[in-house]
């Protein structure tokens, strides 16, 4: 077996990482490590894998709140410890997930 | 200064719609997001064909934005070949199939892509079950796994579990086989890195690539979503390692 | 000018299909057809072909159906146990609407059966013998220039109607060899297929198209939402095709008092076996179905009406006599010589036109 690390080139997801600082920098933003994400209530299916591999532990099932098909919903319970490492993203089967990264822009006429 | 959202992760481009009905915790959709993910990062969805096997595959190119077709149960990898040489090895042509449809009553399919070194990537998805039909046994059934025509566990009067990606190994038309769990954040970057290079094989013509992705099938192993992803990793990775089998390294 | 050759059938159907633009088989080896698999093998890399030897029958038919969704004219050849393989590839084909040639050089069955012809997958070529129901065309050649046409008509059908279509041969015609002028048959112009799967950027297109073989059933997108609208396009398509793609020869029926049908190989006998007739004033003439379906059930069925018998010969038990029987409503008497009539017990024996002529004198 081969060392997976030999392989892993041009991480794509470094894009909200490296690349996604250098595009900022080109638009004069500055990133924060402060981050948002957004759960699609008619999609969510409750399946759990936001919360289980939410670094953060920013997500969670609070067991009283339903999607339009049953599911139990999954919440962005502790929106102040999000990072945007998107991983949530990633994970989430059902697209539901969109995250946000937040920037310092340069006021205009500041 | 003022503050602003920027969106840093969203669905792919690739993909339309949203998903089709998979159940919940299937990784079937993890597996679209990470061919959609790559085949536009390596700015190939122009030049791709797929062709999905029968299964919880079947609706695979119904709903992303690429050409493609399904086909008869186990025929994907020769529907593959007839469409790279039909084509004169331009597209880049891939497969979605699950375990049974790949190793079972595809066996002799994979076997003989893989002896005629046609250049296209086979991924297979393994549940370790018959998924749409309701969970019956499959090649890559786990001793003593219980499935409805195993309901007292699998034992050896019912074979063992069957390794495609070791076993393709030997074979000299086979450039790159290698095996991943994208129910883990590591595991779905080792998802991608593989894809990305099975593709890029394709592309060198370096022979045929195998990709095996592991998946939860919670319905059918009569547990929840996250007892599922509890059961892959203590069961299912001991069976079924993460990693790359055989890489020829882009040569022929 | 076109050149003459001397060729058994089966260079005849390879020939066939390399005039009609065909750069593409997929093929698997099976006796009595294999000179078909060894042409192409031979012939295609030389004019920028691909010839592919699939593992299995069933693999050919996967192929093909590959093949067929990326646009490009592909085609098989088969017989005996390689085409029982085939039927759900054949079925999986019509579902998906893709235009392919199918080439059935008969053997004797069932079963693995003999190496050698026979008439006997008249049935499961016509009736569609794989699951759910479904037709394609299927031409009969009787002599090696008709192996040659045929097959150039069965791809202009196979793109005219988006359906696979069968030529059906036997191992008589397959290895007899006729003098051959090779040409290339002109045909109505065809619309350019705008639904093939070979990459967005190949076809210069921002939306995909998808091919499936469960449409309107286990996938219901466009074009075909529901099972009842799928079926209903199945129903023109076969309701059109029935209409149109009728083909037969007749041969000295002007006054005759008693036809006979046959088609292939069997034909030529019959053929020989009418002369003889004639000769000894008995009014009989041939009738020779070419295409098998949709079969010329409206000509049987008015000479039936104006009182013509007929009798039906075939290298089989009786398959294609049921049809005739079909189209004669009963209203005339329907005669049988099947390969129980064979000269020899053997697997190498034939309906010969002697014993035709007993049968003509005994039913006139």
């Amino acid at each position: 077996m081969l060392d997976s690390a030999q392989h892993t080139t041009n991480n794509d997801l470094n894009r909200y990482t490296v690349g996604f600082l250098r595009e900022t920098a080109e638009r004069g933003e500055r990133p924060l490590s402060r981050g948002e994400i957004t759960i699609n209530e008619k999609l969510c299916k409750g399946c759990g894998y936001c919360v289980r591999f939410c670094p953060q532990s920013c997500i969670a099932i609070p067991g009283d709140r339903f999607s339009p098909q049953g599911y139990l919903l999954a919440v962005f319970a502790e929106p102040d410890k999000c990072n945007a490492c998107g991983i949530c993203g990633w994970m989430c089967p059902e697209f539901a997930i969109d995250v946000y990264r937040y920037v310092e822009a340069e006021t205009p006429g500041a | 200064m003022t503050e602003k959202k920027e969106l840093v992760y969203t669905k792919p481009k690739l993909k339309l719609g949203y998903g089709w009905g998979h159940c919940p915790g299937c990784h079937h959709p993890i597996v679209e997001k990470l061919v959609c993910e790559v085949l536009e990062e390596m700015d190939l969805a122009g030049r791709a064909v797929g062709v999905a096997g029968v299964g919880c595959s079947f609706g695979f190119f119904a709903s992303i934005n690429i050409d493609g077709a399904n086909c008869a149960h186990g025929a994907a990898p020769a529907v593959a070949t007839g469409i790279k040489h039909a084509l004169y090895g331009k597209p880049l042509v891939f497969t979605i199939q699950g375990d049974g449809d790949c190793a079972a009553i595809g066996g002799g399919y994979v076997l003989n892509a893989a002896a005629r070194g046609e250049k296209i990537t086979i991924i297979m998805v393994n549940n370790a079950n018959y998924g749409t039909t309701g969970g019956q046994l499959a090649p890559t059934t786990i001793m003593g796994q219980v499935t409805s025509t195993t309901p007292h566990g699998r034992n050896a009067s019912q074979g063992y579990p069957i390794h495609l990606p070791e076993l393709l190994v030997g074979m000299q038309g086979v450039a790159f086989t290698a095996r991943a769990a994208p129910f883990t954040p590591a595991g779905y970057r080792r998802a991608k890195s593989y894809l990305r290079t099975a593709f890029q094989r394709q592309l060198d013509e370096a022979g045929l690539t195998f990709v095996e992705l592991l998946s939860a099938c919670p319905p059918n192993w009569h547990m929840t979503p996250l007892e599922a992803i509890q059961w892959m990793e203590d069961r299912m990775l001991p069976e079924y390692p993460e990693g790359i089998f055989k890489d020829s390294g882009g040569e022929q | 000018m076109p050149e003459r050759i001397l060729v058994q059938g089966n260079e005849a159907i390879g020939w066939g299909a390399i005039n009609a633009g065909c750069r593409h088989f997929f093929g698997y080896p099976i006796t009595p057809q294999n000179e078909i698999t060894e042409f192409f093998a031979r012939e295609l890399p030389e004019i920028g072909g691909v010839f592919v030897q699939s593992e299995s029958e069933a693999a050919s038919a996967a192929m093909l159906y590959g093949a067929a969704a990326a646009g490009v004219r592909a085609i098989t050849s088969t017989s005996g146990a390689g085409w029982g393989l085939m039927q759900e590839g054949m079925s999986q084909l019509a579902n998906a609407e893709l235009p392919c040639v199918i080439v059935n050089m008969q053997r004797g069955g069932p079963g693995q059966g003999t190496t050698r012809h026979a008439q006997m997958d008249y049935l499961s070529t016509t009736r569609g013998g794989g699951q759910g129901g479904y037709k394609t065309i299927v031409l009969a050649p009787s002599s090696v220039e008709e192996c040659h046409n045929l097959v150039q008509l069965a791809f202009h059908l196979a793109d005219k109607y988006r359906n696979p279509v069968v030529v059906l041969g036997d191992g008589i015609l397959g290895q007899m060899a006729e003098p051959l002028e090779r040409s290339t048959i002109e045909f109505d112009p065809l619309p350019e297929k705008d639904w093939t799967i070979r990459g967005m950027g190949e076809r210069d297109a921002e939306t995909h198209n998808f091919i499936s073989c469960g449409q309107g059933g286990v996938i219901p997108v466009p074009p075909y939402t529901s099972y009842g609208a799928f079926l209903q396009r199945l129903e023109e398509k076969y309701r059109t095709m029935s209409a149109d793609e009728v083909r037969y020869e007749t041969y000295r029926i002007e006054d005759a008092r008693l036809l006979l049908v046959a088609y292939g190989s069997t034909a030529r006998v019959c053929q020989e076996a009418v002369d003889m007739a004639r000769a000894e004033g008995i009014s009989a003439g041939l009738f020779r179905p070419i295409s098998l379906w949709p079969f010329p059930t409206d000509v049987i069925r008015e000479k039936a009406a104006s009182g013509t018998e007929f009798l039906v010969v075939e290298d089989s038990l009786g398959q294609m006599v049921d049809d005739v029987r079909y189209a004669v409503e009963g209203k005339s008497q329907v005669h049988f010589l099947g390969i129980l009539a064979r000269h020899l017990p053997t697997d190498g024996g034939m309906i010969l036109p002697n014993r035709v002529l007993e049968e003509i004198k005994k039913v006139t």
